[in-house]
């Protein structure tokens, strides 16, 4: 890999929102949790679901926290890495991510205070209806975003006059062909994520033999929630497929890992691949026979298309995209089978004690965040070698900016993005290590606006006014 | 013997059934056997899930 | 309507909002360096606990407004500044978590001290280097940067450096007199004492330079003479007035004095640039994009806007007065 301009950017930007995208995933999955649990909390007044509330409140605000941090460095990063493309696409994508930030912000200063730290301060239909607005804020937030990639996947809505982007219609622009699938199937990529991070901490619990009733709740609701967002997900990701298919037939050809134009009748499906991008082939393909013509083409022996159907200077790296989607999918299939065995486990009255699947759910508790990052590498890699399909080359779009420039900059970035993330892990672990009985009712973060309104602050203000001035 | 044998045969059961019943929804899920029987599939499957999760309370739930 | 004008007004509002609201909890934080005692540094630290950190929405606000109405300024001064914005971002966010974890670990509290301190302190030096940068000039050629990533790292910039970091401090010092007692509101005297002197010979200084290096900017004061001529007077009249009611009651008086000043120097600021976005390079009807996305962009502005500011008045009510010494959790 040589270290040119063009790489560097990219591989910087590659860092620092594969880093960024772990967050708000996990923001946008709890906070859909924290509401329906507190639903639960309001409907059976069982004390067991405000424990839960309470233990992942605080983990969210501190996983929001570092989202919102190394979203900043997203929003300006357009621009410092690939300022053409900011140019070029200013006018699509710039209202968006407006749009995007507004809605976080107003989320934040109205309703996160409140969620975070008004658990007694205000009644409980307030608290509760500023929970389920923090989760409506996060899907708003990243339909928002969702909708300025996909129209980067899909664009549409635009002219191009005199070099610069006019805006024909706005509707075209924000619902572009691939946005209104895209997002249900990255919304149930985050429910999943948070499913599965629950019923992971509780399965460890049970393993431990600590917090059993948290635990039990923990692994029942996490299996529960995982079982009905999987059908869903392989569902949308399969008519996902589809769309990409029409829209950006190259991605899909690089994904299956075929080169020729039509291969071999029947297709089959490969899981390992050593793909040589310049002679255009497989050195070597490990793939199960029949099941390629099957879940591609839908039938017993149709061709699939290969990346040699795309001229070469148009075509994304094979490895790179074929390996995304491998993960994601793989992954898929796992919690797939997961959620099966817990539907079976659940009907034989053995979810709790078989330590064997208990297990299997620690070691899935990051499934979620990696299937995502997964998909996210084929979605991006995949559209490649353009950063606006079909209208900009990515490379073509860098900043004017050297090497040297660039190659201090992303270390500066991964060695401080490192420290962000042992923070957020030592937080973690200790919240878990304390268990959920030392949760406190209010969130443990810091100093900001959102913790204007903890109520020992709050009446310590309060009573200092008083005092008067 | 004899009843260890149809004690061991009933886990194999118990194991490949649900498997292959679960491969089964997973095709019809990605659509191989054609749109309307996906969307049955998960129809069934999501329905099933909410039935079974709702009916059969996990068991030594200390509450 | 103009909307690039209406937008080139919104961000100017953004970056003076940001300027403000977010200069004194910079200046507290690099002001916690000079400060010995460590209760005293903890009283620092509470007084912009409750609303430090909502500020940066404004600083957000700007850099997306410039993305989706001036892209092409958007995309020429961010290589241009390249420099300046990475190292300011890093040490923001550093900031955040050195704040965070501040909090939860009260025994490495005095390491987390420094490095919200360095982290301000290098903030706010980055963002007195961006403006040098800007009223220096970038280099442009069509609509692409053209220079070195190492044009903002010259005298001038870091001047501008020195004032901006001068300036913040002298905010933070008006905001610890209104809201420190005590030993912190003597500290806070004798900083301002110093701190205001070297703020107004800087500002005077980069003032003087400014037009040396920028012939856009004598041109400014040509065609503007008595409109920069009063904004000038105002600044020097409330720096007079800050100096005059240290220490004096009323306690709020010197920060009020003190965010006139600055707002007059940004009001200046604007005059002398407007109406380019890459300031003496580009206009900003030059830089806009279409006309659709510039009002899509306003609309959300319009509604969300006063929400937020409603909200961050809401907050500094809540804390208004005097920090109390034992800080806001009562176990200090």
């Amino acid at each position: 890999m040589n270290l040119n301009p063009a790489t560097l950017a990219r591989v910087q930007f590659a860092f620092t929102v594969s880093f960024h995208i772990i967050f708000p995933t996990m923001s946008i999955g709890l906070a859909m949790f924290l509401a329906v649990i507190e639903g639960l909390w309001l409907k059976t007044r069982d004390g067991l679901y405000l424990e839960i509330y309470r233990f992942w409140q605080s983990i969210f605000a501190m996983g929001f926290g570092v989202g919102v941090v190394t979203g900043i460095v997203l929003s300006f990063e357009f621009g410092l890495g690939f300022a053409k493309f900011a140019q070029l696409a200013g006018p699509a994508i710039g209202p968006m991510i407006a749009l995007e930030v507004l809605t976080s912000f107003f989320l934040e200063a109205g309703f996160l205070g409140i969620m975070l730290f008004g658990m007694n301060r205000v009644g409980p239909k307030l608290h509760f209806f500023a929970t389920c607005m923090v989760a409506l804020g996060t899907m708003l937030s990243a339909s928002w975003i969702l909708s300025a990639n996909s129209w980067m996947q899909t664009p549409d809505g635009v002219a191009v006059h005199g070099g610069r982007l006019v805006v024909i219609n706005w509707w075209h622009v924000v619902n572009n062909p691939s946005w209104l699938v895209r997002l249900p199937h990255m919304l149930s990529a985050a429910y999943l994520t948070a499913s599965f991070l629950v019923a992971g901490v509780g399965a460890w619990y049970l393993l431990q033999g600590k917090h059993l009733a948290f635990a039990k709740k923990s692994v029942a609701l996490g299996t529960a929630f995982a079982t009905v967002l999987i059908a869903g997900q392989v569902f949308i990701g399969d008519i996902l497929y589809g769309t990409m298919l029409k829209h950006q037939p190259s991605k899909m050809q690089a994904a299956e890992g075929f080169w020729e134009k039509e291969s071999a009748s029947p297709a089959p499906y490969y899981w390992v691949i050593l793909p040589d991008q310049k002679q255009q082939r497989n050195r070597f393909a490990l793939g199960v026979p029949y099941l390629g013509s099957i879940w591609l083409t839908h039938s017993l022996h149709g061709r699939v298309e290969g990346l040699k159907n795309t001229p070469a200077e148009q075509q994304p790296i094979m490895g790179m995209v074929f390996y995304g989607f491998r993960i994601m999918y793989s992954i898929a299939i796992l919690m797939f089978a997961v959620a099966t065995a817990s539907l079976w486990l659940r009907w034989k009255r053995r979810l709790f004690t078989t330590k064997w699947f208990l297990r299997c759910l620690v070691t899935m508790t990051p499934s979620g965040i990696v299937a995502t990052l997964g998909g996210w590498y084929l979605a991006e890699t995949g559209r490649q070698p353009w950063v606006i399909f079909g209208m900009l080359r990515t490379i073509d779009a860098v900043s004017p900016v050297p090497a040297p420039t660039l190659l201090a900059t992303l270390i500066a970035f991964v060695c401080i993005y490192a420290f962000f993330m042992t923070a957020f892990l030592i937080f973690v672990a200790r919240v878990i290590r304390r268990g959920p009985e030392s949760a406190s009712i209010h969130a443990d973060a810091s100093g900001s606006l959102k913790n204007a309104l903890r109520p020992q602050v709050l009446d310590r203000a309060n009573a200092n006014a008083a005092v008067g001035r | 013997m004899l009843k260890n044998l149809s004690l061991t045969f009933a886990k194999i059961l118990g194991f490949l059934v649900p498997s292959l019943v679960g491969v089964t929804f997973f095709f019809a899920i990605i659509g191989v056997f054609g749109l309307g029987i996906a969307v049955g599939g998960l129809l069934v499957a999501v329905i099933g899930a909410v039935v079974l999760v709702r009916r059969v309370p996990a068991e030594g739930d200390a509450r | 309507m103009d909307m690039p004008l209406l937008c080139a007004g919104f961000a100017a509002l953004s970056v003076t909002f940001y300027v403000l609201l977010d200069g004194f909890d910079l200046g507290v934080g690099a002001l916690l360096l000079l400060q010995p005692h460590e209760k005293s540094r903890d009283h620092m630290v509470d007084s912009i606990t409750p609303t430090w950190d909502g500020n940066e929405t404004w600083l957000i606000m700007t850099g997306v407004t410039l993305l989706a109405a001036f892209p092409i300024a958007y995309g020429i001064l961010m290589p241009a500044l390249y420099i300046p914005i990475i190292v300011m971002l890093l040490s923001l966010g550093l900031r955040g978590v050195s704040f965070e974890f501040r909090s939860q670990m009260k025994f490495y509290r005095r390491r987390w001290d420094v490095i919200f301190a360095v982290g301000s302190i290098v903030a706010a030096c980055m963002q007195g280097l961006i403006l040098g940068a800007l009223l220096q000039g970038v280099s442009v050629q069509g609509i692409t940067f053209s220079g070195s990533v190492l044009d903002c790292i010259r005298p001038f910039p870091a001047l501008c450096a020195f004032c901006v970091l001068a300036g913040y401090v002298v905010l933070g010092g008006c905001w610890l007199q209104f809201k420190a007692t005590a030993q912190l509101h003597g500290f806070s005297g004798r900083t301002l004492r110093i701190a205001l002197p070297l703020f107004m010979v800087s500002f005077f200084a980069v003032g003087g330079m400014s037009l040396f290096v920028q012939p856009g900017i004598l041109a400014a004061w040509q065609d503007h003479p008595v409109l920069l001529g009063t904004l000038s007077c105002i600044v020097l009249l409330a720096a007079f007035i800050l100096f005059g009611s240290i220490g004096k009651r009323p306690d709020v008086r010197p920060l009020i004095a003190g965010l006139v000043m600055i707002a007059a120097g940004i009001g200046g600021l604007a005059i002398l640039v407007f109406p380019t976005i890459v300031p003496f390079r580009i206009s900003i009807w030059d830089a806009s994009s279409s006309r659709l996305s510039q009002i899509f962009l306003l609309t959300g502005a319009i509604v969300v806007t006063p929400v937020v500011l409603g909200y961050s008045f809401f907050a500094y009510w809540v804390f208004r007065g005097k920090t109390p010494e034992k800080g806001w959790d009562g176990y200090e």
